[in-house]
């Protein structure tokens, strides 16, 4: 270990992480666990109890967890690994090592409310089509949700 | 003996308890400290009081520096006050001329971090304790007789070993079994680890045992309803329930069963089999006599004429329950435990899938007596499985159901195993468990066995289980630990291992006994280490599951260590009594002049009586010490010998002689929330170092007068707490103290204090972390007002509070 | 998909088409009670003899003076013992019952008499 690990996580892996005791009952729900041999919640929790937090931080598969909280409903030990994810995801973008697009993705939802960019050209083509105009998004409400939902990287960018 | 009238000689001696004080208190200045109190005429500090070379010098003290109180500071009076009252007594002093202060669970323990402020702390509980001590008077110890007899409430293994032990030695024993038979769980099962003996091969032996002893008499279908009384003097209501059969003329031959028309669900065999309404549990019953089931009477009478033709007359319709009245002087609990229902854990899908079953159920399955004689078949169709899957921790070892290791299971699955295996040579049977418990005598070796008859064993935990429509199969989702994947299990049938969870009724007992029960609702041993089988009441005593989920050969351990324990109380004709009882100031109390009786209405025991015109009179016999009357007198007439008022003040005052904005006063009662604090400092759990604890027997004893004079003396906040509704040791205390306390909330801010500088709460002995978070809350709220807040608030309030006490007499 | 729970042991209604079944499921032991309802005209008998009082009597509803349904029974399945004493009152041979496959009505095995016990007006 060579740094020492952010307050938030060592808050939450105190809190929370240490009381695993590698049941294995998050990998045998996980439908990510199905599909990708190598993602593994359980051994990502080990990682992070005995202090290789950092390679869990830099892996691309804390990408790829669907956030259905199905871990967090059947660990016996409350553990709530799809929380820990979150965390572990602000984590990252916040060191820049978030997959590429994503964060732009985000940026842009927290700026206007769509992922996509809405250029005249697509407005254009809406109309001669006859489908209704696209009418500005209350962005706010979309930051709450964001902010609720532990979304932190964007949010400081859209702020700054 | 000591006379009152002279002048006090105190020794103050301060333990190190090797590091567990010292390590955090300077013991050397404390000790050096408190010699300068006023009435100290000894002040030393030693490395262990309670060992000899402690004791010894005590007692050489106390003759030589003519002592005539002794205060000990050291670890909790609920651990050591009787080895050093009997240490001050054998030296001529009286036992009750000694007080403890604690300064090792309520100090050096829970406040680690904290060694000067945890010092100071220290210092300020001897001070209260000279304090308390300078106003205690000699008592002598009641002497009650002691009824040779004892009540076991429970008839499974370790109520049956006790009541044997027990009725062995000599003493009557009245069993007393809810059920219509004996036996317990253990008549359930099949055969028992790690040996593979037949369960009730040699269950049965000692049921009969019970049956023919004559010590012992077996009250059977009956239920404890009310126990009163103290240790040596417990009179319980027990109250029969009617079989409708006469029990002396019944022979058990079972002509009524066989022409009984009415079947219903089994529950001896778990629901799986039927029996008759008119029936007996299983064929080794104790005792043979059979019961009817009323709710499934369809009144034929059939069973009358069965048991006329065989020349018997043992049927009665009209019978009624019965209440008996038993006089015991000590009480084993030995209840047992129930399993946890699995259909509350949805994945498994306990209930809702044919062939998902609980370990119980395969055992009545697998048993020659069972519904299938021995048969092991699927719900769906009626087949063996070829394949069968066990899961464990069933409701165990989760958050979300019961936290514990309910500690047999994995032994009982791999029996359960090795029983299918005996059974079905070629049956596929896989374990799947997270952790294997196999701690004891030969149990390791019984795990190897059963991977020797190619039982595969599977590390992981299932998540869901799924039902193939067609097949009635099942489906295992889980993650196979040791290859480290996700995998999917197919089983012809699951077996579950369900956790052991308190027996239904427990509730009800525990408070029928006023015992605690701990926070999984097991009932609670009064120390956890060295005292596993006595309640924290004198005189009832726990063995089996009824105080944990445990094993056959443990259960028995405790049934005879439960008897032995009984008998050393009942061996002697005599049993001691702490003389901490109420008493009259004849001279104050009203009811001499006005109709008052109060007093009557606020004691549980009815140990207090008014008559018309003259002062209220306590029998010291009933009275339990709880102090409630002493409290409530409108005319401060009553206390309680030990827990004077004059004591209680006392305490106050040298807590808060210094410094007394920056302190908590707590009231903390001897049973729950004292408990629990002395549970924190054995936990080393650790809160800020704010509060000085005074003890009382019950929160009943807290007088409104106690909560104001403290605030008066300028404390910074007071807590007062006891037991949790429902169970107060002394059953209606904490009503009582609840409906006393609760109108200052409302009063204190008319004078100027906030009424957040008061708390009074209810937590049990088992909840150490409530207290610990309390604590820590209560230091933060005084960190937020502040000292100078809190001077202005007492500056303002003193003039009412003055007024006030000055009124009711002190 | 409904969950319906099949609690082994005890008993649990069933409404088909035309019928309504009582079915008490054990290990090796399988009992059904059924109601045809077409056969049925509501007469009450089994109501008034049942001896656990687990049959409910439904009067007609009337819309007036016009009969909107016919009187009929209901079962209350935590009363039932399944005895078959409404079996064997039934004048309309609407009540069947079978344990094991086999008809079986165990009060007409044990002898028993239907006694009148309960009252209705």
């Amino acid at each position: 270990m060579t740094e020492e690990m952010p307050e938030g996580l060592r808050e939450l892996v105190k809190e929370k992480v240490l009381f695993c005791y590698q049941c294995g009952s998050c990998v045998g729900s996980c439908p990510t666990a199905r599909a990708i041999p190598e993602y593994n919640p359980r051994k990502m929790m080990e990682k992070l109890i005995l202090g290789g937090w950092e390679e869990v931080l830099s892996s691309k598969l804390i990408w790829l967890c669907t956030l259905c909280h199905t871990c967090y409903e059947v660990c016996p030990q409350g553990v709530g690994i799809s929380h820990i994810i979150i965390e572990l995801r602000n984590l990252a973008a916040e060191r820049g090592m978030a997959p590429a697009g994503f964060l732009e993705s985000a940026k842009q939802m927290a700026a206007t409310g769509w992922t996509t960019t809405l250029t005249g050209a697509i407005q254009r083509t809406r109309a001669e089509l006859g489908l209704p105009e696209i009418k500005a998004t209350d962005t706010e409400e979309i930051k709450k949700l964001m902010k609720a939902t532990g979304f932190r990287p964007a949010l400081e960018a859209e702020k700054g | 003996m000591i006379e009152m009238s002279e002048e006090p000689r105190i020794g103050v001696y301060v333990c190190h308890c090797g590091l567990n004080i010292a390590a955090v208190v300077n013991c050397e200045k404390v000790a050096g400290e408190a010699a300068k109190l006023p009435n100290v005429v000894v002040s030393k500090d030693y490395r262990y009081m309670c060992a000899d070379p402690g004791q010894e010098m005590i007692k050489q003290d106390i003759k030589e520096q003519k002592l005539n109180r002794v205060i000990v500071a050291s670890c909790s009076p609920r651990m050591h006050e009787p080895t050093f009252r009997k240490c001050v007594e054998s030296a001529g002093l009286n036992p009750f001329l000694f007080e403890m202060a604690n300064i090792r669970e309520l100090c050096s323990w829970c406040h680690p971090h904290y060694a000067e402020k945890a010092t100071e702390k220290a210092l300020d509980l001897i001070k209260m304790a000279a304090a308390k001590a300078r106003y205690l008077s000699p008592l002598e110890v009641v002497k009650v007789p002691v009824t040779r007899a004892a009540l076991v409430i429970g008839g499974g293994v370790a109520g049956i070993h006790s009541a044997l032990d027990l009725a062995d030695m000599g003493f009557k024993v009245y069993l007393v079994e809810r059920t219509p038979s004996i036996g317990g769980k253990m008549a359930q099962l099949d055969k028992t680890f790690p040996t593979l003996d037949c369960s009730i091969c040699i269950l049965g032996p000692k049921m009969v045992d019970v049956a023919h002893h004559p010590n012992i008499e077996l009250l059977s279908y009956a239920e404890v309803k009310r126990v009163e009384g103290y240790i040596g003097n417990f009179r319980v209501t027990v109250a029969k329930k009617p079989r409708y059969v006469i029990e002396k003329e019944c022979n058990g031959c079972g002509e009524c069963a066989n022409v009984c028309p009415v079947e219903v669900p089994n529950e001896f065999d778990e629901n799986l089999g039927f029996r008759k309404a008119i029936y007996v549990p299983f064929p080794q019953a104790v005792p043979m006599k059979y019961t009817i089931d009323l709710e499934a009477c369809i009144e034929c009478y059939k069973c009358v004429e069965a048991c006329k033709e065989q020349g018997r007359e043992a049927l009665n319709f009209d019978m009624k329950e019965q209440e008996i009245q038993l006089d015991v002087g000590t009480i084993v609990v030995a209840a047992g435990y129930d399993l946890y229902d699995p259909s509350k854990v949805k994945a498994y899908g306990y209930g809702l899938y044919d062939n998902v079953f609980t370990a119980l159920e395969l055992e009545r399955m697998i048993n020659a007596s069972g519904p299938t004689q021995g048969s092991v078949i699927r719900f769906s169709d009626r087949k063996t499985p070829r394949s069968v899957a066990f899961i464990t921790c069933v409701g165990s070892r989760d958050e979300k159901t019961n936290i514990y290791c309910s500690g047999f299971c994995c032994m009982y699955t791999l029996k359960n195993a090795l029983l299918l295996r005996e059974h079905y040579p070629d049956m596929e049977i896989r374990i799947l468990f997270m952790d294997l418990r196999a701690p004891f005598k030969g149990y390791e070796e019984f795990y190897r066995r059963a991977r020797e008859e190619g039982i595969q064993f599977l590390r992981g935990r299932p998540t869901e289980i799924y039902e193939d429509p067609k097949t009635s199969n099942l489906v295992i989702s889980m993650e196979n630990l040791s290859t480290g994947e996700p995998m999917d299990l197919e089983a012809e049938t699951v077996i579950l291992s369900p956790a052991a969870v308190p027996s239904a009724g427990s509730e009800e007992l525990a408070r029928a006994l006023t015992v605690s029960r701990d926070a999984s609702g097991f009932f609670m041993e009064a120390h956890p280490k060295l005292k596993p089988i006595d309640s924290a009441t004198d005189g009832i005593f726990f063995c089996g599951a009824v105080q944990g989920p445990k094993d056959i050969p443990y259960s028995v351990s405790q049934g005879s260590a439960a008897a032995s324990r009984a008998a050393r109380i009942m061996i002697r004709g005599e049993w001691e009594i702490e003389p901490i009882v109420a008493f009259v100031d004849a001279e104050k109390c009203r009811n001499t002049k006005v109709k008052c009786g109060v007093c009557t209405t606020k004691c549980p025991y009815g140990a207090i009586a008014a008559d018309e015109g003259k002062a209220a009179l306590v029998n010291t016999a009933k009275c339990h010490g709880c102090g409630t009357c002493a409290a409530d007198c409108p005319s401060n007439a009553i206390t309680q010998r030990h827990f004077t008022d004059a004591q209680v003040l006392a305490q106050i005052h040298a807590a808060l002689e210094e410094k007394p904005e920056e302190k908590i006063i707590g009231f903390l009662c001897n049973w729950c929330s004292y408990g629990a604090a002395d549970l924190a400092g054995t936990s080393r759990f650790e809160y800020p170092p704010d509060i000085r604890v005074i003890r009382v027997m019950c929160s009943g004893r807290i007088d409104r007068d106690f909560v104001l004079e403290a605030f008066r003396k300028g404390a910074g906040m007071v807590m007062v707490s006891g037991c949790r509704f429902g169970d107060c040791h002394y059953i209606s205390g904490n009503y009582n103290a609840e409906k006393r306390i609760k109108p200052l909330f409302t009063v204190l801010p008319r004078f100027g204090i906030s009424a957040e500088r008061l708390r009074l709460e209810w937590f049990s002995a088992a909840e150490a972390g409530f207290y610990v978070n309390l604590n820590k809350e209560m230091s933060e709220t005084l960190r937020k007002l502040g000292i100078e807040r809190i001077r202005v608030e007492n500056e303002k309030a003193r003039p009412f509070l003055d007024k006030m006490l000055q009124q009711s007499g002190d | 998909m409904r969950r319906i729970e099949k609690r082994r042991g005890e008993i649990v209604k069933r409404d088909e088409e035309n019928r309504t079944i009582m079915e008490r499921r054990l290990l090796l032991r399988w009992y059904e009670l059924a109601l045809d309802r077409a056969t049925c005209f509501g007469c009450g008998l089994c109501a008034d003899n049942c001896p656990r009082e687990a049959i409910k009597y439904l009067p007609a509803e009337f819309k007036g003076i016009k009969a909107v349904s016919r009187p009929s029974i209901d079962f209350e399945p935590e009363k039932c013992v399944l005895c078959g004493e409404c079996v064997s009152i039934c004048p309309m041979d609407a009540l069947k019952m079978r344990i094991e496959q086999a008809e079986r009505v165990p009060v007409i095995e044990a002898n028993v008499f239907a006694v009148s016990t309960k009252k209705r007006w």
